[in-house]
């Protein structure tokens, strides 16, 4: 009888050897069968040896592409038969992405990464964006974003992954990190400062709903004024360039945060995929952002979408949080979410988290060196199927 | 791992016999060789073939593309194209095969379809009644490609707006075909929503509605 996986050799017409690829073992077997004696030739180019004893293919083979080996066999003490194998070998694909510089002179070039590092009394916050394989495979644009700020003690953060099937998402991505920002930054002037340190101090010390109300209010004006802005303003580069809005669509994530006196305070909005997380302890994990997404893969809502300007709409997307300590608080896209966290569910699992904060320490707390350019070399790693543009922001 | 998942519908009736599935099996070859210089597309592409004569099969079910190998097709000598009952088959295939996201796992790419047939379906009662399911955003792009001039368009058109004409069924055709048709899917490998087909070459006319 014949064994599993064991290839048949007498009377076939075609012997079929299963496909393999450089660089990983490989290994097989042919059925004994009557056979008494058996040679192929053609393996020691490609890196594979022919075990006489065992009648097996055993190595790991060097080169790809579709080989014609030939075997020399006899069975029952029959003349000699010759035939051909073919054994395909697959690429290692690390070894086929290229790395294609993106267009200079297209009006909306912009460069392939993107970091920056900014140091408070209490914390620091770092940023930086990669353009992902698939993208510098075809010297496309990275179609992510960011903008950071420190402003009145405040961290601003804004993340943005433009649609892959919008043609200017690069820019959407773009007008909407900085024009939102720059409009939050001239909204948190001193009095507004000190109106939210007052109603976030009230909040957390009586834990009182109406105050919670209070502060949903103030936030909602905050982000409603600099969205529908920024919006604004993309709509006029839409109109400018003869393109409509869904042609910059692009995700959205925004975060807000302050130390104040005992506490820390975030605020966050979000639309699309992404995640924001505030890592409390090695057990928990607050998640700042609902993921908006599809059935099938990067499906995803757009702060371009018309619905989104709706204030129902932009109420519904607002969290904040008032919190004793934490270790770190993330904003990342989902060219990060996806390869490190693969499912919805898995976001919701500190250790997940933990081993993500852990990976990211020896980066991070490295003294004299720059930790955004550490950063975003630690964005180029390596996940099988996952060669989106990554942008990851941390606050620590 | 995301896949994308690549579903072959092709005719394998009578007329197919001889030369014609030698050049589609040789156009496949240079496909699937074509997709595993992509990088991508070979840590992704998944592929299915489902034959279509008299009788429908999924030959090949939904395989990676490092593990794939061209199959042999068997031709009856003579009967019918039996295209609509192949798209019921693929609607099978789709519900079993592609996995949605859901909170537990991460979904498939939208899967894209094509069909190669060298004449019309003979069971256009039922092709016309699976057409609106087919169309019910399943699938990102389909393609489909008449090949020959006993091909008709006509009713591949009432399927998809990317039809195409093959005029002769020989080797360099189908390999032409099937190198741009793997040029697509590389350039598909965002997967969202339809991404509009490269210009075609030369020996492939596109159909205009």
């Amino acid at each position: 009888m014949q064994e599993k996986n064991k290839i048949l050799v007498c009377g076939q017409k075609n012997i079929l050897l299963p496909n393999t690829s450089v660089g990983k073992y490989y290994e097989v077997f042919f059925e004994r069968e009557n056979i008494d004696k058996m040679q192929i030739y053609g393996l020691i180019e490609i890196g594979l040896t022919f075990d006489q004893n065992e009648l097996s293919i055993k190595g790991t083979p060097t080169k790809s592409g579709e080989f014609k080996l030939t075997i020399k066999y006899s069975d029952n003490n029959k003349p000699l038969l010759e035939k051909d194998l073919i054994l395909t070998i697959n690429p290692d694909p690390k070894s086929l992405w290229k790395n294609i510089p993106s267009n200079k002179l297209d009006k909306y070039w912009k460069e392939d990464t993107q970091s920056c590092h900014i140091i408070n009394s209490d914390r620091q916050l770092i940023a930086a964006s990669q353009r992902g394989r698939s993208h510098a495979h075809q010297g496309t644009f990275r179609d992510d974003h960011f903008k950071i700020e420190l402003h009145n003690d405040f961290f601003l953060i804004a993340v943005a992954d433009g649609a892959g099937s919008a043609k200017f998402a690069r820019k959407g991505a773009e007008i909407m990190c900085n024009e939102t920002i720059a409009k939050m930054k001239n909204y948190l002037d001193d009095t507004k400062t000190e109106e939210l340190i007052k109603i976030a101090t009230d909040f957390y010390n009586t834990n009182d709903p109406d105050k919670q109300k209070i502060i949903s209010y103030f936030l909602f004006i905050i982000f409603q004024n600099a969205i529908s802005h920024s919006l604004k303003l993309l709509q006029n580069e839409a109109i400018n360039e003869n393109a409509v809005l869904k042609d910059y669509a692009t995700t959205l994530l925004l975060i807000i945060y302050k130390k104040i006196a005992d506490f820390y305070f975030f605020a966050t909005y979000s639309v699309g995929d992404g995640a924001i997380a505030i890592l409390l302890n090695d057990n928990e994990i607050k998640i700042l952002n609902d993921q908006d997404t599809g059935e099938f893969a990067g499906q995803t809502r757009f702060i371009t979408m018309r619905e989104m300007t709706e204030d129902k709409n932009i109420y519904q997307r607002i969290k904040f949080e008032c919190i004793k300590n934490f270790v770190s608080l993330f904003a990342m896209t989902d060219g990060i979410t996806d390869p490190k966290f693969e499912t919805e569910n898995n976001l919701l699992k500190p250790e997940k988290w933990n081993n993500l904060w852990n990976e990211l320490i020896p980066i991070l707390k490295q003294p004299d060196t720059k930790p955004e350019t550490e950063l975003l070399e630690w964005l180029n790693f390596w996940s099988k199927g996952n060669h989106d543009d990554r942008t990851l922001a941390i606050i620590y | 791992m995301r896949r994308l998942p690549v579903y072959l519908l092709l005719d394998t009736s009578g007329s197919m016999k001889g030369d014609p599935i030698e050049s589609l099996k040789n156009g496949l070859k240079v496909m699937v060789s074509s997709l595993r210089q992509d990088p991508f597309a070979l840590e992704t592409v998944w592929l299915s073939i489902i034959t279509f004569d008299t009788q429908v099969k999924q030959i090949i079910p939904l395989t990676d593309l490092e593990t794939f190998v061209v199959p042999e097709f068997n031709i009856p000598s003579s009967g019918a194209t039996h295209l609509g009952k192949a798209l019921e088959e693929l609607c099978h295939a789709i519900n079993r095969d592609i996995i949605h996201t859901t909170t537990e796992q991460k979904g498939d790419w939208k899967p894209l379809l094509l069909i190669i047939t060298d004449g019309s379906p003979s069971d256009i009662g039922i092709f016309r009644e699976m057409t609106p399911i087919i169309q019910n955003n399943i699938f990102s792009n389909i393609v489909a490609c008449a090949a020959g001039s006993k091909a008709k368009t006509s009713y591949l058109k009432e399927l998809t707006q990317n039809v195409y004409s093959l005029d002769t069924m020989d080797s360099n055709t189908f390999s032409s075909f099937f190198k741009w048709v793997s040029a697509s899917v590389a350039s598909e490998n965002m997967g969202q929503g339809s991404v509009e087909l490269p210009p075609p070459p030369p020996e492939i006319q596109a159909t205009v509605i």
